[in-house]
């Protein structure tokens, strides 16, 4: 799959920018069609394990089908436990 | 006996008689240290119905078997006492350094009987002790007292473990504090402290922990490995990266952020408070525990200067903040600070201040009854001003000082569905409507409303999650959704207990071991075994855990506990207001029959919640069952 042209920008919240290049919690990435978000994950390593919420579009969804665009604001969050 | 000084410190302020009693290797193998060794002694040493501010209650400090070892997270001692807050068994841990040090002054626990006449603190130096007067400090804030008793003492490197004036003032969730930023915050074990007149615990040691291990070198090399291992483990990482302020908007999207006295579950302004605001607004340093190479504690400045109370965690930014309709990251860090200062257990400050606004909000406090304070829900300098008054005891805060349970009574009959506690602690920051597990441990918690009695649901939903997998050598191999109380979650519940439980007794802190976070179990187990030549194995810790938690039932049972009292304030029973989980309730029917099945496993009478003698003489404590007859 080609993920070439515009940026989609995907918050990873909880311990999700861990795997961030740069451990940030904003990551930039191209796309230039709709696509399932699945997809989009596998191509920025993040492993779905570890997503335990999504918001889209300050909604919180059902996201292992989901089909995201460039236009979407997309916030994943891993488990938190307390302490 | 290897991994322990063998040696406890025992403290009669009445007669200011002090003296050491030696532990044989048979006891200490079979009650290694924290909740287990003060579950033992209060038990053993304290009748029932001893009323917690008497000269009688027993106040225990008890390091874990590890603590001090050279091992990230090994850092955690227990205080235990009869609680004020529930009138039943108290507990409360801290990590920090003062548990390590008393380990190098050559002692695993001190037990405390009666009461000073006068002002004391306790100075504790390499196997010796006395009692010095604290006339001077009684009344300071914890900053310049600590600052005192290292002038005094002429020496930056003793570590004090002390109570603010809300102990003194016998707040009913007065704290302790050790180094001025780690916190025995919870049940009143402050307060206990401060009707003993005992301001400070002193400590100065120069004995390392690798001197009694069995196999130093071993432990060393663990510690070495594992400290390495903080920067792959994203669980570890986090928690040194964002540390626990992390958590708010994560929840906050979950619809699990307590919000305006658990009215809702999510927090309009969660912007202004999430971590990345904490970050830049407030965040100075990353600092740590003794040996600990997580490092999720976090310094910030307050007021524009450096403060010397360390930054707010997750629960105090909840309780004072989203949980009092309060968006001001400052106002938050301001009011943290003065709980620090004062030494008030922050989670049930901020809870008594939320009950004190929805009360106002429906009339049931005045502009009369507050001292013309307007305390509706947002109101972030009134916040501030309650924390104050609370700790000395002013105006309305002397009735919320006797904790949200007992201030009702004062409110009227409307107030008891705003007064959200169990067993008369208040309730941490997380909510059982969207995790069931985590509400099963509010209920049955002998300390009343604790977050860290299991792993929370989310972390083991998931069969690809890494905290999962690292649940599988615990036998836990069938993820369970979050919202369920079936009978293999409580099967679930009932193995995550004891691995809370062995964790307060070998004193590695909840941030530790897996799954919550990244030293695996059989890593904890190579960790016991390199400290001592017990050979444990995983069933002997579960076991271990499993019995401390039946001493504190025990406990409990003698002072009149039933199954009635593992129950849930009314509020998470109704639906919540809004946020992703909106109109979720907690289950009742499905709780009441967990709960069944709950102590079915537990080997507890279902009927009234107390362990069976069979239970009890299986975990080699049938002694406890002769307290009961």
């Amino acid at each position: 799959m080609q993920f070439p042209l515009r940026d989609m920008r995907i918050y990873l919240g909880g311990h999700l920018n861990f795997y961030h290049p740069k451990k940030e919690k904003w990551l930039e990435i191209g796309i230039d069609q709709p696509s399932p978000l699945v997809d989009v994950l596998k191509f920025a390593n993040i492993p779905l394990g570890e997503v335990h919420l999504v918001v889209l579009n300050d909604e919180n969804v059902d996201w292992q089908d989901l089909i995201v665009t460039q236009n979407d604001e997309v916030k994943l969050f891993s488990a938190v436990g307390g302490g | 006996m290897y991994g322990s000084t063998g040696k406890i410190l025992r403290v009669n302020l009445s007669t200011r008689e002090i003296g050491v009693e030696k532990l044989t290797d048979e006891f200490y193998r079979l009650y290694p240290g924290g909740k287990a060794l003060a579950g033992y002694i209060l038990l053993n040493e304290m009748p029932a119905n001893t009323e917690p501010f008497s000269p009688e209650n027993v106040l225990v400090l008890a390091n874990g078997l590890l603590t001090g070892a050279p091992v990230s997270t090994a850092t955690r001692y227990v205080v235990s006492a009869r609680s004020p807050l529930t009138m039943g068994y108290g507990e409360s841990e801290a990590g920090g350094f003062w548990g390590p040090e008393l380990k190098m002054a050559g002692f695993e626990a001190i037990v405390i009987k009666g009461c000073s006449p006068k002002p004391v603190y306790l100075w504790v130096q390499d196997g010796e002790a006395e009692l010095r007067d604290a006339s001077h400090i009684w009344g300071q804030q914890t900053g310049p007292a600590q600052a005192a008793i290292r002038s005094e003492l002429g020496d930056d490197k003793i570590r004090v473990l002390q109570i603010g004036p809300a102990g003194e003032n016998l707040v009913r969730y007065a704290g302790i504090t050790n180094d001025l930023r780690h916190f025995n915050g919870r049940n009143g074990m402050g307060a206990v402290m401060g009707s003993k007149k005992l301001r400070a615990i002193a400590v100065r040691g120069r004995t390392r922990y690798q001197k009694l291990a069995r196999d130093p070198k071993a432990l060393t090399s663990l510690g070495r490995m594992l400290a390495k291992r903080v920067k792959e483990n994203p669980q570890a990482w986090s928690l040194q990266d964002t540390g626990t302020p992390g958590l708010v908007e994560p929840l906050n999207s979950s619809g699990m952020l307590p919000t305006r006295n658990f009215l809702q579950g999510a927090f309009e302004n969660v912007d202004d408070i999430k971590w990345e605001v904490y970050e830049s607004e407030l965040l100075t340093a990353r600092k740590t525990c003794y040996a600990c190479a997580i490092r999720c504690k976090r310094e910030v400045q307050v007021e524009g200067k450096e403060s010397i109370y360390g930054g707010p965690e997750y629960e105090s930014i909840g309780s004072l903040g989203p949980n009092c309709g309060v968006g001001d990251i400052h106002a938050i860090a301001k009011a943290n600070e003065l709980c620090n200062a004062y030494m008030l257990d922050s989670i049930s400050t901020g809870m008594a201040i939320s009950f004190a606004m929805e009360c106002f909000e429906h009339g049931l406090l005045t502009l009369e009854d507050t001292d013309g304070i307007n305390l509706h829900f947002g109101n972030a300098d009134a916040m501030v001003t309650m924390v104050e008054w609370i700790a000395l005891r002013k105006g309305i805060g002397d009735l919320l000082a006797e904790g949200v349970m007992r201030a009702a009574e004062k409110f009227g009959e409307e107030a008891h569905y705003f007064a959200l506690h169990v067993k008369g602690q208040e309730l941490p920051m997380h909510e059982p409507r969207g995790k069931y597990n985590v509400g099963m441990g509010y209920a049955i918690s002998e300390i009343g409303a604790d977050h860290l009695v299991v792993a929370h649901d989310g972390m083991l939903a998931n069969a690809e999650g890494i905290p999962f997998k690292n649940a599988n050598p615990l036998g836990i191999t069938e993820p369970q959704p979050v919202l369920s109380l079936n009978n293999e979650k409580m099967r679930q519940f009932y193995i995550l207990e004891k691995v809370t439980s062995f964790e307060k007794v070998i004193g590695y802190c909840f941030f530790g071991p897996a799954p919550r976070s990244y030293i695996l179990m059989d890593e904890v187990i190579d960790s016991v075994n390199a400290a001592t030549d017990w050979d444990i194995t995983l069933d002997d810790l579960l076991e271990i855990g499993e019995r401390a938690t039946n001493m504190a039932r025990v406990f409990n049972a003698r002072e009149g506990f039933t199954r009635k009292d593992d129950t849930l304030p009314e509020r998470l029973f109704s639906p919540l207001e809004n946020g992703a989980l909106k109109g979720e309730t907690f289950p009742r029917d499905e709780f009441e029959s967990a709960l069944t099945i709950l102590y079915g496993l537990k080997g507890w009478n279902p009927e009234i919640g107390i362990p069976t003698r069979e239970r009890l003489e299986a975990l080699s404590i049938g002694w406890a069952a002769d307290l009961l007859e």
